[in-house]
């Protein structure tokens, strides 16, 4: 053996316990975070293979029999699955279209905010309605909803217009979903981004002060430029959950009349296993969901990264 | 420091994780008893005297866990699924979840149990009809019991309208759906509560929990899937010759708007909560007599509508008959099962035979005297209490909380009547609309050998979320007469078909309930 490359090792080794000893108690710090992770998301990972059998809890999961891939075969052969997956796949889309820019925008309405004072009132209204859980939010927007007694609906009637069925109704169900999730979420989006902007040299924004620049050139050629590869990390992200709309509010705002648009993988999988007991059958059901979500997230990674821009990986 | 505050951190951090490790050890220890039950949010476990009086009983603590009503069987669904069940568990489920867990041994097999050796008290009231809900035919045909019912034979199905409301607009209570619809319509358009403002509705149509319920579909000749007709033919409910006029009934009240005009968004007992809170003129769902003295007491009630009255009014009835026809299943109140996993089945076995004896129920629905009551009368079950111990009475007993409610041959237990006063609106109440009902008595299907195989694969296809949207988009006017009937020609019989047929097939072609006839 080359004895440079043996020296080289060695060195690199321990430079590598030098680093983590250095940076000993950081190290330290993540432990229970790192545990947390291990213990609660990924021993239950083999909780999949209920996917592939009939799972019964006296026989468990070494004793439970393969059933072979039954009920991938009941899934891909269900009309309902079908409506699911286009519903969900159709309403994250939207939402990836019209939720993603806003937290972005909002972050660079706010950096251009000069009066503190201002700044900090905002920032702060704007991240209260992610404090509110979707039961309270869903109860305040069905009273603003409602056709009895419901603020938007007098003000329509005031106007001269006719009741709205907002709540029940397809064509307003997806509109509701979004633009709740917009006042809920989007507030509490900008952080990361505030955070990116905050890491951006004020020297560029003097040096472009001097060269004459305006207001929306610094934002085009500094700020964006600045924050692009966290936008790219965030779209990435987004992606690889295209498939998840959240449980929650989805359900909150389901009802007889918007089933067509509103039944989604997470609803569909609560009714089948929670409600229904086939956890089998829901395990295959979140699984596909999954693998799905993962491919999607491999793949936009790949393409940010043949595209020259930020990567997760 | 900066060492130390480290440390400090790691510390608290991993003794964080501790609790979630010592949750299961700490609540092994010593002779405990627990238990699984669906109980009131007014219902107070901790500290609570009735239940460490029931405990002393047998020398040992009983621990319940009590998820809230509304998500109660996700709850039981999770702990069920966990495979860590307490010793005691109230199931409330006799379908198709309930055989799959017996059948996946989770729940212990009580044939061994049930007999008047080992559970003189259970064996001695509970009959046959009303075992057959619990009753689980084994893969080898065989049938076992896992779990036994909570019986409750007496109360009368029952709507509640607001008596003050109907006083003011000179109305009687309804009888029949032209009559109930009338009224309904009155309540919406005739500004019943005074206020000035046409903001009240007649009721609403709770599809959770009453879509098809019996207090509304006689009179429109409907009668359960599971019973056959005069030539033994089984009928899926939705496609008998009265189910559209039924639908149609409802479809006209909504375009009238006496029927709540988002009635579809209704969620558990949301009805109740608009009828409390003054906007509703009538509540129909899961209502029985002994309700109306709950809802008289009940403090959103009282608060929203302080001169409120409310009466309670028979099941509908057809056009010129006297009485109204009510299919009645025999009245399993949910049911408690022992875990087969048990260390304690002994005890466990002890105490769910006990709960059938007066002596448990009364501890458990009256209370302690001098605690949740003065005197206690056995005769007619009447709870005397002072101001206080109806406070105490909320608190620590409820009918929720019983093993068994009442047994047939006994008079009521009275959960919320707290004077002679209640007691007398109750006894009126009672009687009355005894006299109007025809209580036609089938067993449920849930107890049919391949009932929960059939159900699987329905909820699997999604048939009946289906079905929900076509019936609610059809009352809505939605969709109109064609489509409805093309859904349950093309998608809701064919899916349904496999049902009817194991009913025919039942006891050897002889058929299910076919000693049962159609009035």
């Amino acid at each position: 053996m080359n004895t440079a490359n043996v020296i080289s090792r060695n060195s690199r080794r321990t430079s590598t316990f030098a680093y983590l000893f250095k940076r000993r108690w950081l190290y330290l710090m993540c432990l229970p975070g790192l545990a947390f992770l291990v213990i609660f998301k990924y021993v239950p990972i083999y909780g999949i293979i209920m996917a592939f059998q009939d799972f019964s809890f006296k026989k468990g999961f070494f004793g439970s029999p393969f059933n072979h891939f039954k009920h991938f075969v009941t899934l891909f052969s269900s009309d309902r699955f079908y409506r699911v997956l286009g519903n969900s796949i159709t309403l994250s889309v939207l939402r990836l279209l019209f939720s993603f820019p806003i937290p972005v925008i909002l972050a660079l309405l706010l950096n251009e905010i000069r009066t503190r004072w201002f700044k900090r009132t905002t920032q702060t209204l704007m991240y209260m309605p992610h404090f509110i859980s979707w039961v309270v939010l869903s109860g305040i927007v069905v009273n603003f909803l409602s056709m009895n007694d419901g603020l938007i609906n007098d003000l329509i009637m005031f106007t001269g217009g006719a009741k709205v069925n907002f709540l029940g109704s397809n064509s307003w169900f997806r509109s509701i979903i979004i633009i709740t999730n917009i006042w809920k979420e989007a507030g509490w989006g900008t952080v990361i981004y505030l955070a990116s902007l905050a890491s951006i040299n004020p020297e560029y924004y003097e040096a472009a002060t001097v060269d004459g620049a305006n207001r929306f050139q610094k934002i085009r050629h500094i700020t964006l430029p600045g924050i692009a590869g966290t936008i790219v990390i965030m779209l990435v992200l987004s992606i690889g959950g295209l498939m998840n709309n959240g449980f929650e509010q989805i359900y909150l705002f389901q009802n007889d009349l918007n089933l067509a648009v509103s039944d989604v993988f997470e609803t569909y999988t609560y009714k089948i296993g929670i409600v229904g007991g086939q956890y089998s059958y829901s395990t295959a059901v979140g699984l596909f969901k999954n693998i799905v979500g993962t491919i999607l997230i491999f793949t936009s990674n790949t393409i940010a990264k043949k595209l020259g821009g930020a990567t997760l990986y | 420091m900066k060492r130390t505050l480290a440390i400090t951190i790691v510390l608290a951090m991993t003794l964080a994780l501790v609790p979630f490790a010592l949750t299961t050890s700490a609540s092994a220890a010593g002779e405990t008893l627990t238990m699984l039950q669906r109980l009131p949010a007014t219902y107070v476990v901790e500290g609570n005297p009735v239940i460490k009086a029931w405990g002393d009983l047998y020398g040992i603590t009983i621990e319940i866990e009590a998820p809230p009503i509304s998500s109660y069987a996700d709850r039981r669904n999770v702990i069920m699924a966990s495979g860590d069940l307490p010793d005691l568990i109230y199931l409330n489920d006799t379908t198709a979840l309930y055989t799959q867990w017996a059948k996946d041994g989770l729940l212990l097999n009580l044939d061994k149990y049930f007999t008047p050796e080992v559970m003189p008290n259970a064996t001695a009231v509970l009959r046959e009809d009303e075992l057959f809900p619990v009753t689980v035919t084994n893969d080898d045909g065989t049938k076992s019991l896992y779990s036994l019912p909570r019986v409750q034979t007496k109360p009368m199905d029952v709507i509640i309208y607001r008596a003050d409301w109907l006083e003011k607009l000179g109305l009687e209570v309804p009888r029949t759906p032209k009559e109930f619809a009338d009224v309904m319509l009155a309540f919406t358009t005739q500004d019943p509560d005074g206020n000035g403002i046409n903001d009240t509705f007649g009721w609403s149509l709770n599809t959770a929990m009453g879509p098809e319920h019996r207090n509304l579909v006689g009179p429109f000749g409907i009668y359960p899937t599971e019973v056959p007709d005069a030539n033994g033919v089984y009928t899926l409910q939705q496609a008998q010759p009265g189910y559209k006029a039924y639908l149609d009934w409802c479809r006209e009240m909504y375009v009238a708007g006496s029927l709540d005009p988002e009635f579809y968004i209704t969620k558990m007992y949301e009805d109740d909560d608009l009828f409390f809170a003054g906007k509703f003129g009538a509540v129909y769902s899961n209502k029985v007599v002994e309700h109306l003295t709950g809802i008289m007491t009940n403090e959103a009630f009282i608060g929203a509508n302080p001169n409120g009255r409310i009466v309670a009014g028979p099941p509908l009835m057809a056009e010129g008959k006297e009485v109204a026809d009510v299919w009645y299943n025999p009245q399993v109140w949910g049911n408690y099962a022992v875990n087969a996993d048990s260390k304690k089945i002994d005890l466990a076995i002890k105490v769910l035979d006990a709960g059938y004896t007066d002596e448990v129920n009364e501890l458990l629905m009256a209370g302690i005297e001098g605690v949740t009551y003065t005197t206690f009368d056995k005769e007619t079950r009447f709870a005397a209490k002072t101001p206080e111990q109806v406070t105490e009475a909320t608190k620590y007993c409820a009918s929720y909380a019983t093993i068994n409610y009442q047994r047939a041959d006994k008079g009521l237990l009275i959960a919320t009547a707290n004077s002679e006063a209640d007691l007398e609106v109750f006894n009126e109440a009672q009687n009355r609309v005894s006299a109007l009902t025809n209580r036609i008595s089938s067993l449920s299907g849930s107890g049919v050998p391949g009932y929960g195989d059939l159900a699987v694969a329905r909820t699997e296809s999604g048939i009946d979320d289906a079905w929900k949207e076509i019936r609610t988009k059809y009352i809505t006017g939605e969709i109109g007469e064609a489509e409805l009937e093309a859904f349950l020609t093309e998608k809701m019989i064919p899916a349904y078909q496999p049902l009817l047929d194991l009913y025919a097939a039942y006891d050897g072609g002889a058929g299910f309930n076919a000693d049962v006839k159609l009035p």
